[in-house]
């Protein structure tokens, strides 16, 4: 799931791919978030062991070179954390912590990968693991990732990032490629500043364990 | 037999044993040979699998590279990993604790067996468990874990282990990866297994030099340099046996060199440098042919302690030729067989010194006894049979005057006082003998290994928390019983746990179960699945929105149990290959235990059968007691038997006692020495004190025999085979090796004290004739 939240972070920051003008290149070269930012989302989970889908409602945070939190708010406060090398994840109501290096070995984390590359603009490190197509048309834009052969046995799920024209992205949709389970974000406004910043820095303590 | 065909016959018989030895001595320079092991099976099992099981042939590499960001990292560590598995000398490369892939390539062997290993104590575990609240939580555990980061691999367990077995099986461990405190998280450690002997010196010294290679490969396509850093059994190994290597080459040349010189200084003679040469050449062909028919091949510490034997060696031929030296031509045969019972008996009261050397019990000594008492039998019967027909008309010239005379002479006015002063001193020393400080620890006798030590300790400290010197063994015949036998002692550990006497061990639970755990939890689980339990879990599972469809069936879907042979086959061996030990029909496991304490570990661990607590400090402790009340008994067996040869010979106690008291006193003087300098004493020391008074008994029969009737010329041809002994075991503190310098300070010290006491001891009465008169 952390990938595609890492990549549905970095897309949702971006400033507007607006135009239908547009190719991949110069939407991937104003993706490099260049400040810290803050963005709330709505998140939808389709999992065939659930009876029904499952909501959950928080806050995405991206600071640049490579830090990440999503902050899960409803129906209770999970912290997931990033940075270059490790990743964290608390829960603290069900005393959940997960402390893990990022590691090409675990599909898990392999997100990772796919952040660094879109976070830099890097077009040529992302199109290792994904094929992207890139589309406008009725007024809205799409992002559509889908997972190399070569890059099958990391299992990484397709993703599609969408928004409208002129606007950041909207709406990100995660599918797994061996079963039916999906998720759906639906982001809302950013903001940025020194205030995302700080609460960045706490966060990242709380899922360390710190706090 | 005429002297020319005699030479002939000895000529002949030295080109053919050098031949011999030339094409079938064999020198080893790995460890095993001296290898300490213990006594009981355990430690000799436990000491077998250090030479050549896994454990032994593991590195572990710590890398660290600052700055590098993770994806160019982690493509560093995995480019630097698959070039070091292409050789054809490693069997493995892997990132402990860190390889997610071998965790999911498990799960479906484990998965199917999850109601038989869920627990040690199924009956309370499943008492707890089946209660509604409980399955309440249980649920609840479930849909959190779907819904969290590891959710899709939650999901896979789920499907074939709806209550989490498996969570609860593998709770401990996983609390113990993310609980335990990793001191630094700037390092990646990787495991490299390779497929040679931990202990083959050589080999390993060559495939670190390749992994070095390799990693400075790898560095030169990055632009941060990344550090390498490896500890395990092979670095010791290599860097053990080339200081050994060096030891050898550095100490053969000094000893060589230094011999020639104090030689060429005494005799003036190259011919007669010749002479020694060949008994030198005679006695190490005939040390090493004999020496690799027994054992099969010659040691290279047996070469280097062997070189000392060049200085007792040549005592024989030396002494012969100062005495030949001294009459005419026609006579030096007489002369020489004047001195042979003298010789004989100095011969074999060394030899007897060597053998009880040889039985010290410290490993590669009896291969050093065997060396050095060939080496001095066929010295002994060189210059009984070959050196008087070499010297045959042929001059020897005289020898320099090594001013003994004068020592003499103030021994002989000076006799009272000097005997009292020494006694006195000797009375004194006998009170500080209970004041020596005595090496506690083998491993203090390795101070040149401190570094790598240092290492070890640094690089071990960066990936676990275990304590690596301190677990617990349990051994039994076969691996059920082991396995059994262990989970009760598991059940003992978690009380311990509970009482804060042990923070965390790692067992073979759950990676290996016994067949009688396993039937014993599935049994148990059958008695509730087909009970109201069913009805409770669907009720929790509705409570939590979770599919009762695909999440309801909780009845246990295999039957037969995991057999330790499945999981000894597959990859999860490999989490545990350093705590199993199967070896010749004997099985061993050990628990590998974090902070402790273990007095309270010690004696709950005791109350169990086949069950032992294991400290490798306290083991090498132990060994290094054993070896010295050994080498104690040693040093007095070969001074008993030496004094009973020399009363049997000499038929006077009181000579026996003449002839043994400079030899003692020496000792004596030097271990209050070693006391004053607060220098802690070993048994290598006092194997030193046993070889220095083999060595001096035979100055203390030449000079109380003085068969020539001229105790100057005896004293004086003492004093040559002294010089070069002292200069031979002097040699050896060249050597980096701390026992081999402790065995350099005992003798060399030991044979010049011996000789200058020697006319304090003892009053051979005979004819006194001034080294100026006989030339």
């Amino acid at each position: 799931m952390i990938r595609c939240e890492k990549l549905f972070i970095i897309v949702c920051f971006l400033p507007a791919i607006a135009h239908s003008a547009e190719n991949l290149e110069t939407v991937m070269a104003r993706m490099a978030a260049h400040r810290a930012i803050k963005t709330s989302y709505n998140e939808t989970r389709y999992l065939d062991l659930l009876d029904k889908p499952w909501s959950g409602a928080g806050f995405f945070y991206a600071k640049p070179p490579s830090q990440l939190v999503k902050l899960q708010l409803s129906p209770e406060r999970v912290v997931m954390a990033a940075d270059e090398k490790k990743l964290w994840y608390y829960d603290a109501k069900h005393g959940v912590h997960f402390d893990g290096k990022i590691s090409q070995d675990d599909p898990i984390t392999m997100g990772v990968a796919s952040f660094q590359a879109l976070i830099n603009g890097d077009v040529k490190r992302l199109q290792t693991l994904y094929r992207l197509q890139f589309s406008t048309g009725n007024g809205y834009w799409s992002l559509l990732l889908l997972p190399k052969p070569e890059s099958k046995s990391m299992k990484l799920p397709q993703m599609e990032v969408s928004g409208r024209e002129g606007k950041a992205a909207q709406k990100i949709v995660v599918q797994q490629l061996d079963n039916a389970d999906h998720s759906e974000y639906l982001l809302g406004e950013s903001t940025e500043g020194s205030q995302p910043d700080s609460e960045i820095s706490a966060l990242i303590r709380e899922a360390k364990g710190y706090d | 037999m005429p002297v020319k065909w005699r030479l002939r016959l000895y000529f002949l018989l030295l080109a053919l044993a050098i031949t011999v030895t030339f094409f079938i001595v064999r020198v080893k320079a790995d460890l095993s040979t001296f290898f300490v092991t213990g006594t009981s099976t355990e430690e000799i099992l436990l000491a077998n699998e250090m030479q050549s099981g896994k454990l032994s042939r593991q590195y572990i590499a710590s890398l660290r590279c600052d700055g590098l960001e993770s994806a160019a990292l982690t493509s560093f560590v995995n480019r630097f990993s698959d070039s070091v598995s292409k050789l054809k000398d490693v069997q493995g490369v892997w990132q402990p604790g860190q390889n997610q892939q071998l965790i999911d390539k498990l799960l479906p062997l484990y998965l199917p067996h999850a109601s038989q290993i869920y627990s040690l104590e199924p009956e309370q575990y499943l008492s707890r468990l089946f209660t509604q609240e409980k399955l309440d939580q249980r649920a609840q555990l479930l849909k959190t874990s779907l819904l969290s980061l590891q959710g899709r691999r939650v999901k896979q367990i789920a499907l074939q282990d709806p209550l989490l077995f498996t969570f609860s099986a593998f709770e401990d461990l996983t609390k113990f990866n993310q609980t335990t405190p990793k001191p630094s998280q700037d390092y990646i450690t990787l495991i490299i297994e390779s497929s040679l002997s931990g202990l083959a010196g050589a080999e390993q010294h060559q495939l670190q030099a390749t992994l070095q290679a390799l990693f400075t490969e790898q560095n030169s396509k990055i632009e941060i340099a990344c550090t390498l850093e490896m500890t395990g059994v092979p670095i010791f190994a290599a860097a053990t046996e080339t200081m050994i290597k060096a030891d050898i080459q550095r100490i053969t040349i000094i000893a060589s060199i230094g011999l020639v010189i104090v030689f060429l200084w005494i005799f003036r003679s190259l011919t007669a440098l010749f002479w020694v040469s060949l008994v030198l050449l005679s006695a190490a062909t005939g040390a090493l042919l004999v020496t690799t028919l027994i054992y099969g091949y010659v040691h290279g510490l047996t070469l280097a302690i062997g070189t000392t034997l060049i200085g007792i060696c040549v005592d024989y031929p030396i002494h012969a030729m100062v005495h030949a030296s001294a009459t005419n031509r026609e006579l030096k045969e007489q002369a020489i067989l004047k001195i042979w019972p003298s010789l004989l008996l100095g011969g074999i009261t060394t030899i007897i010194g060597y053998t009880a050397l040889g039985l010290s019990g410290y490993p590669g000594f009896q291969q050093i006894a065997t060396y050095a008492g060939t080496g001095i039998l066929i010295s002994l019967l060189f210059t009984r049979f070959i050196l008087p027909d070499l010297m045959t008309d042929r001059p020897v010239r005289s020898t320099v005057n090594l001013g003994m005379e004068r020592w003499l002479n103030w021994c002989d006015n000076w006799h009272g006082l000097a005997i009292l002063f020494v006694l006195v001193f000797a009375t004194g020393a006998m009170f500080r003998l209970p004041s020596l400080q005595w090496i506690k620890d083998l491993s203090e006798l390795t101070p040149e290994m401190d570094d790598l030590k240092a290492q070890d300790q640094r690089i071990r400290a960066r990936f676990t928390s275990i304590e690596p010197g301190r677990f617990i063994l349990v051994r039994g015949d076969d691996v059920e019983s082991v396995l059994q036998k262990s989970e009760t002692l598991y059940r003992l550990l978690d009380q311990l746990k509970d009482k804060d006497a042990l923070a965390s061990y790692i067992g073979l639970y759950p990676w290996l179960v016994s067949n009688a755990l396993q039937k014993r939890n599935q049994l148990a689980l059958d008695k509730y699945w087909q009970g109201n339990a069913l009805e409770l879990w669907h009720h929790a599972l509705e409570k939590h929105g979770l599919s009762v469809r695909r999440l309801g069936d909780i009845r246990p879907q295999e039957k037969s149990h995991l057999q330790p042979h499945e999981i000894l086959m597959s990859p999860a061996s490999r989490l545990f290959s350093s705590q199993l030990v199967i070896n010749d029909g004997r099985v061993m496991a050990m628990v590998w235990l974090a902070q402790h304490d273990p007095d309270s570990v010690r004696s709950a661990v005791n109350k169990l059968e086949g069950v032992s607590y294991f400290s490798q400090r306290d083991i090498l402790n132990k060994l290094a007691n054993d070896y010295r009340m050994q080498a104690v008994k040693m040093l007095f067996f070969g001074l008993s038997v030496i004094f009973l040869l020399l009363i049997i010979r000499y038929r006077s106690p009181a000579n026996a006692l003449r002839v043994l008291m400079p030899a003692v006193s020496a000792a004596l003087f030097i271990m209050t020495g070693l006391s004053f300098l607060s220098i802690p004493l070993s048994f290598i020391h006092l194997v030193g004190f046993l070889l220095a008074v083999a060595v001096c008994v035979d100055y203390g029969i030449f000079f109380l025999e003085n068969r020539s009737g001229n105790i100057t010329l005896t004293y004086h041809a003492m004093a040559a085979s002294m010089l070069t002994s002292a200069m031979a075991f002097g040699s050896l503190s060249m050597a980096e090796n701390a026992s081999l310098k402790a065995l350099a300070v005992t003798v060399a010290l030991g044979v010049v004290l011996g000789f200058l006491l020697c006319p304090i001891f003892i009053r051979p009465g005979q004819e006194r004739i001034s080294f100026a008169d006989r030339h």
